[in-house]
This record gives C-alpha cells, sequence and structure tokens, in this order.
C-alpha cells in the first residue's frame, strides 16, 4: 500500500564506482557509502577493477529485488487489514446508526417501540448488504484472489421466490 | 459544557484515588485566541499546523530526478493517492485527484501529528470527521444529480431483484446510502479516539505501577507503531471509500 515502488533503479552493467554514486545516493549518503565501500575494499584487498567488482550492481540489483520481495510486511496483509476493519465498522456503523436514529425517532415521535423496532433490523441488513457488496468487489478480488472464504463472483440466484 | 462533563469526571476519578490515569481530558477543546464565535481553539491551531505541514511538504520538497528523503516522502503520497483514484475511478481520476489528495494529506497529517504528546488531535471529534464525510456525501449526491439527472434515483433500484423483494431492497439500499456518512465519520473519529485513550490509559499504568512500569512503557512503544499505522490506514481508507462514493455518482448502473 505504501510501497515505494519507484525509486529509480539505474541500470549498473556498466560501473564505474564513483558515477553510481552519484546517481542512486546523492548528498549526505555518499560519504559514508564510499567510506564504507573503501573500508570493504581494503579488508578484502579488493580494488574496484577487480572482477568481484564487476557484477556488483547486478548482485545489488538481485539482493534488493529479494529485499523487496520478502521483508517488512506484506502490503496485500495491510491491504487486508484495512479491508476487515472497513468490513466490522460497517456492519456495526449501519446498526448502531439506526438504533440510535429509531430510538431518537421515537421519543420525538412518541410512537414508543415501534420505530426503533422497524429500523433497527433494516440496519442491520443495510449493513450486511454493505458488507456483501464490499466482498464481491474487485478489491476483495485482489485481496483473497479467487480463494478466498467467499467466491469473488457470487450470482444472485439465491432470491428462491 | 464540554469542559464542565469533563471536569466532573475529573473530580469522580479524583475522589478516591489520586488524579492518574485522565484519558478524557486530551480531548477538551479550549480557547487559545478568544475572539468570540470565531476564536482560535486549540482544534483549530492543530488544523492549520496540519494543512500547513501538508502543504510546506509539498512546497517545501526538490523535484530532482533523484529524489531526496523529503521529495520520497511528498511522492510517495502522492503515488498512494494516484493509485486509489486511478484504480477506482478510471477515466475520472485525473478530475477528481486534488479532491481526493487533499482530503487524504489532511487527515494523514490531523491523525499523524495528534501522535505527538501535547498536541491536539482534530480528527478525534466526530463533529471535523463529519463535516468532511458531509462534504463528500452531499457533493457525491450533487454530482450524481448534475451527471444523471432523476436517473440517479436508479441507484436505490438495482437490477436483478424480483419485484417481490423490491421494496424492501430500495428501503435497505436507501438506508445503506444514508448511513454512508455516518459511516465515514465514525470509522475515522473512533478509531482515533479510542487509540488516543487507549495510550493515555496505558501511560497512567506505567505511573500506577512504579518499578514495574516498565512493563506498559514496553506496551506503549508497540502502541505506538500500531496508531501510526492506524492513523495511515484511516487516511487511506477515507480517500478510497471517496473515491467509490464518487464513482458510484459517475456509474449508476452497478
Amino acid at each position: 500500500m505504501f510501497s515505494i515502488s519507484y525509486y529509480s533503479n539505474p541500470s549498473l552493467d556498466t560501473f564505474p564506482l564513483a558515477n553510481y554514486e552519484e546517481r542512486s545516493c546523492g548528498g549526505e549518503w555518499r560519504f559514508p557509502l564510499a567510506l564504507c565501500l573503501d573500508t570493504i575494499m581494503k579488508n578484502t584487498g579488493n580494488k574496484p577493477t577487480d572482477d568481484r567488482m564487476k557484477d556488483f550492481g547486478k548482485r545489488l540489483d538481485e539482493s534488493l529485488a529479494a529485499q523487496n520481495s520478502t521483508d517488512g510486511p506484506d502490503p496485500t496483509d495491510t491491504m487486508a487489514a484495512g479491508f476487515a476493519m472497513r468490513a466490522i465498522s460497517e456492519l456495526l456503523v449501519a446498526l448502531a446508526v439506526c438504533t440510535f436514529a429509531g430510538y431518537w425517532l421515537d421519543r420525538y415521535l412518541g410512537t414508543t417501540p415501534w420505530m426503533m423496532i422497524i429500523l433497527m433490523p433494516l440496519g442491520q441488513a443495510a449493513g450486511i448488504w454493505n458488507v456483501m457488496r464490499m466482498s464481491n468487489s474487485k478489491q476483495a478480488e485482489a485481496i483473497m484472489g479467487s480463494k478466498g472464504p467467499i467466491p469473488a463472483s457470487v450470482p444472485d440466484d439465491d432470491d428462491e421466490d | 459544557m464540554t469542559t464542565e462533563v469533563v471536569a466532573a469526571a475529573a473530580e469522580g476519578a479524583a475522589g478516591n484515588e489520586e488524579k492518574i490515569i485522565d484519558p478524557i481530558h486530551q480531548f477538551v477543546i479550549t480557547k487559545i485566541i478568544d475572539l468570540g464565535p470565531f476564536s482560535l481553539t486549540n482544534s483549530g491551531l492543530w488544523a492549520l499546523i496540519a494543512v500547513a505541514c501538508a502543504s510546506l511538504l509539498f512546497l517545501m520538497a526538490p523535484t530532482k530526478l533523484v529524489p531526496t528523503r523529503l521529495q520520497s516522502i511528498a511522492e510517495s503520497l502522492y503515488e498512494v493517492v494516484d493509485n486509489i483514484t486511478h484504480e477506482v475511478l478510471h477515466e475520472n481520476a485525473r478530475t477528481y485527484f486534488p479532491f481526493v489528495l487533499t482530503l487524504f494529506l489532511f487527515i494523514l497529517f490531523a491523525n499523524v501529528l495528534g501522535l505527538i504528546p501535547y498536541s491536539f488531535t482534530v480528527t478525534s471529534h466526530i463533529i471535523i470527521t463529519l463535516a468532511l464525510a458531509l462534504v463528500v456525501f452531499v457533493g457525491a449526491t450533487i454530482i450524481g444529480f448534475w451527471r444523471h439527472g432523476f436517473k440517479y434515483l436508479k441507484l436505490f433500484v438495482p437490477s436483478g431483484v424480483p419485484v417481490m423483494l423490491l421494496p424492501l431492497v430500495v428501503l435497505i439500499e436507501i438506508v445503506s446510502y444514508f448511513i454512508r456518512p455516518m459511516s465515514l465519520s465514525i470509522r475515522l473519529f473512533a478509531n482515533m479516539m479510542a487509540g488516543h485513550m487507549m495510550l493515555k490509559v496505558m501511560a497512567g499504568f506505567v505511573v500506577m505501577l512504579g518499578y514495574f512500569g516498565f512493563v506498559p512503557l514496553v506496551a506503549m512503544v508497540g502502541l505506538t507503531g500500531l496508531e501510526l499505522l492506524v492513523a495511515a490506514l484511516q487516511a487511506y481508507v477515507f480517500a478510497l471509500l471517496t473515491c467509490m462514493y464518487l464513482n458510484d455518482a459517475m456509474h449508476v448502473d452497478h
């Protein structure tokens, strides 16, 4: 959901070290990265022209891709959490609002239990209706795929008239 | 009046114990500059700060090819809203993008700024969220009638429903349509208020438990992270539902 999917991915096939730093992390990050690479190279005895550095760009891309695919919370999980919270609040709010509206109307009109009795099940029905509509939406399909608890497209054949 | 109620509640709590946990106190509205009905309250001040922060983020972010951190934040927020509008509104995305982005940024910044200690959460008052939701609801309804005329009422009559059930279904559809601003506003307000009260109660436990106060303190760290997620998620959900309601106004035959 909040993934940063547009970090510019410079192709690093041609690898002059200084150029890579310039492009991928300008400004304040340049110095620490250069220092870090310098230390690594000193300790391992590798020079920038070493063949170990030749496919550095490719390896960096691979590790970044691996990191993006496994690390951190799955964006679909966050979306599913938001979806579930929406479904719950849809159910509860519809019922609560209709119940209070019925109660208030009763007090105002002096028809004591009746408006509440009519509006409460209507609110519950509206809540369930909304959740059913949500579960048939494209977003539900995107989150649950075809293996969700409710099939992505339920035909309207359950009216039984 | 709210202040009186809160003061009474605080007195009731202070009667038997010393006044440590007072999770409601953070929602009290106080006047900072008294100008009668146009007074600047703490709520208004933090709403202005939220607007200022959102504007500054987009004004100050440089537009380099390789983004700096500030620019990355602005771009990822932009992209979130861009994705929502394109997924939901399709060909109308460009038209309503500025509105949705404004709503999203205001709610996001109001939510997140509320997590700073001693700040005020603008969105923890239902009158604010209800006003935002009513803008969306009334706007979407007007757009619906403007685009479709009285054919917009077909929204309440879903196709393929047997005649016997039609009155009931229409009634349920009408109820669910008018509940939209309620659910939109109550969801945001309840999440914000409940989360902040929970944080304050936990913080009260830290003081009450003395040496064992580190246990709720550790929990507080996790809860603050959770609240950050909820703050972002609620802003996202509000923007998403705004787009869905606008889309319903565009396409009556669903």
